[in-house]
């Protein structure tokens, strides 16, 4: 009885050290779909590219080019009774995620809370909730300063909650937050070009040929999930859009130099983007069409 | 009664040895914020890339820990090497290019150590990073990449 005794604890204290902080119990998936086409899926996910979409990096460039905020171009975060799978959740997650990185870089605070608060809910609906810092965050959000802290905990809670659904055999679901968080900056590129026809920023629209391919070959892992073959067939017409743009690139060799200090790596290998002046326009009508279908998803 | 001695002294026991685990585990935490914050004025953190628990080859040589990321045209980078205080070995960051070195936090031209470097992007596409223990012992480290304000 004694011995018992002794083993339970040791289980019960190695369980306990091998888990990430957690406030909730996470069961398995129910979807009998999603667990079997889990193990390829799960090594789809391992090989998924970091920084695939960047809420931030798009922000910044909108905000380099001189491009106006623009409120009523982001997501209605108050809306949320409608968003009741955890697809629709991770999906809108990725999109309220990039709304509150455009929200952060232009530095408009008084809208920040209520994207927080999105966020927050549809985090813990995903029971990864304990990722995201709602207190911090909030408070950092009501003070003018620190707009490092906040930007660097909200990016950093939505890396964690994806690190842990990659592995935590979620990977479906964050495919659809990286999904989600590219539309919405695709999106948000594409609504300000209309606005600011900044040349870097069409060229930025143009790369996204490359995430599309990307994060296609991702989605297509979960494509007996009906919702991902809903979501796959719906970014067909802008991919056949993509199709079209070309990239060249021209050869050169990087150098390293110093530079007060610090040392700096120039690349001097040069990609170039090409886009048709009549494929431009379609990709800007294509991307309104599909990111208002997504949010309907 | 002495039963419950034991299992207390056993409590004891395993929490010494799982408790600095947990400690050294934040401790990285805490310090990729403060790498991230402290990164630069000009420098947005993006993401970190933490080295993991250690892999060796089948001669036992201590694999490098590999991560592949989509770096843009016209951005300019900065990757910060970020260690455990408790750490004290040597940690080079590398970037490359498909199979081409781009370059790394240890000049060999020069046999200088940086605590990071700058990646002036000039073309979009997919990137390696390495991080290495050129001392052979593993230890607790990240990388920083953080976004780079320009004018």
């Amino acid at each position: 009885m004694h011995k018992l005794a002794i083993v339970l604890i040791i289980a019960f204290v190695l369980a306990g050290c091998g888990r990430k902080s957690s406030r909730t119990d996470f069961g398995e998936i129910s979807d009998s779909l999603l667990s079997e086409s889990m193990a390829i899926s799960q090594q789809a996910m391992a090989e998924i590219i970091d920084n695939l979409s960047s809420p931030v990096e798009i922000a910044a460039l909108l905000k380099k080019v001189g491009a106006p905020f623009s409120q009523g171009s982001l997501a209605n975060p108050n809306d949320l009774s409608r968003i009741t799978t955890e697809n629709q959740q991770a999906l809108h997650l990725g999109i309220y995620g990039a709304d509150l990185g455009y929200l952060n870089i232009y530095n408009k605070r008084t809208s920040v809370v209520d994207y927080l608060t999105a966020i927050k809910n549809l985090s813990e609906d995903l029971r990864i909730g304990q990722f995201f810092d709602f207190v911090t965050l909030k408070r950092l959000a009501t003070n003018d300063k620190n707009l490092d802290s906040l930007i660097f905990i909200s990016v950093h809670s939505f890396n964690q909650m994806d690190d842990y659904l990659r592995t935590n055999k979620r990977g479906n679901l964050s495919a659809l937050i990286i999904t989600g968080t590219w539309i919405e900056g695709l999106y948000l590129a594409t609504t300000m070009y209309n606005q600011k026809p900044h040349p870097d920023l069409a060229e930025r629209i143009g790369e996204q040929k490359i995430v599309l391919a990307d994060l296609l070959l991702v989605l297509k892992n979960y494509k007996r999930d009906p919702y991902f073959n809903s979501l796959i067939e719906l970014m067909e017409p802008i991919k056949k859009l993509f199709d079209q743009v070309t990239i060249t690139y021209e050869l050169g060799e990087p150098e390293m130099v110093e530079e007060n200090g610090m040392l700096v790596i120039k690349q001097n290998e040069k990609s170039h983007v090409e886009i048709k002046p009549d494929v431009l326009p379609k990709i800007l009508d294509e991307t309104k069409k599909l990111r208002n279908n997504l949010l309907s998803l | 009664m002495k039963q419950l001695f034991k299992i207390i002294r056993l409590l004891v026991f395993l929490t010494s040895i799982l408790l600095p685990c947990q400690l050294s585990g934040q401790d990285l935490s805490k310090e990729i914020q403060d790498c991230a914050l402290n990164a630069g004025n000009d420098a947005v953190y993006l993401q970190d890339f933490k080295a993991g628990k250690p892999q060796f080859n089948a001669d036992g040589k201590l694999i490098p820990a590999k991560f592949t990321m989509l770096l843009k045209k016209n951005v300019r980078y900065r990757f910060t090497v970020c260690k455990s205080p408790s750490f004290a070995g040597k940690v080079v960051l590398k970037l490359y290019d498909e199979n081409r070195l781009m370059g790394t936090t240890f000049n060999p031209a020069t046999g200088k150590d940086y605590p990071g470097f700058d990646f002036a992007c000039t073309k979009t596409g997919v990137y390696h990073l390495f991080i290495e223990f050129p001392d052979g012992t593993p230890g607790e480290a990240a990388a920083i990449l953080s976004y780079v304000e320009t004018k």
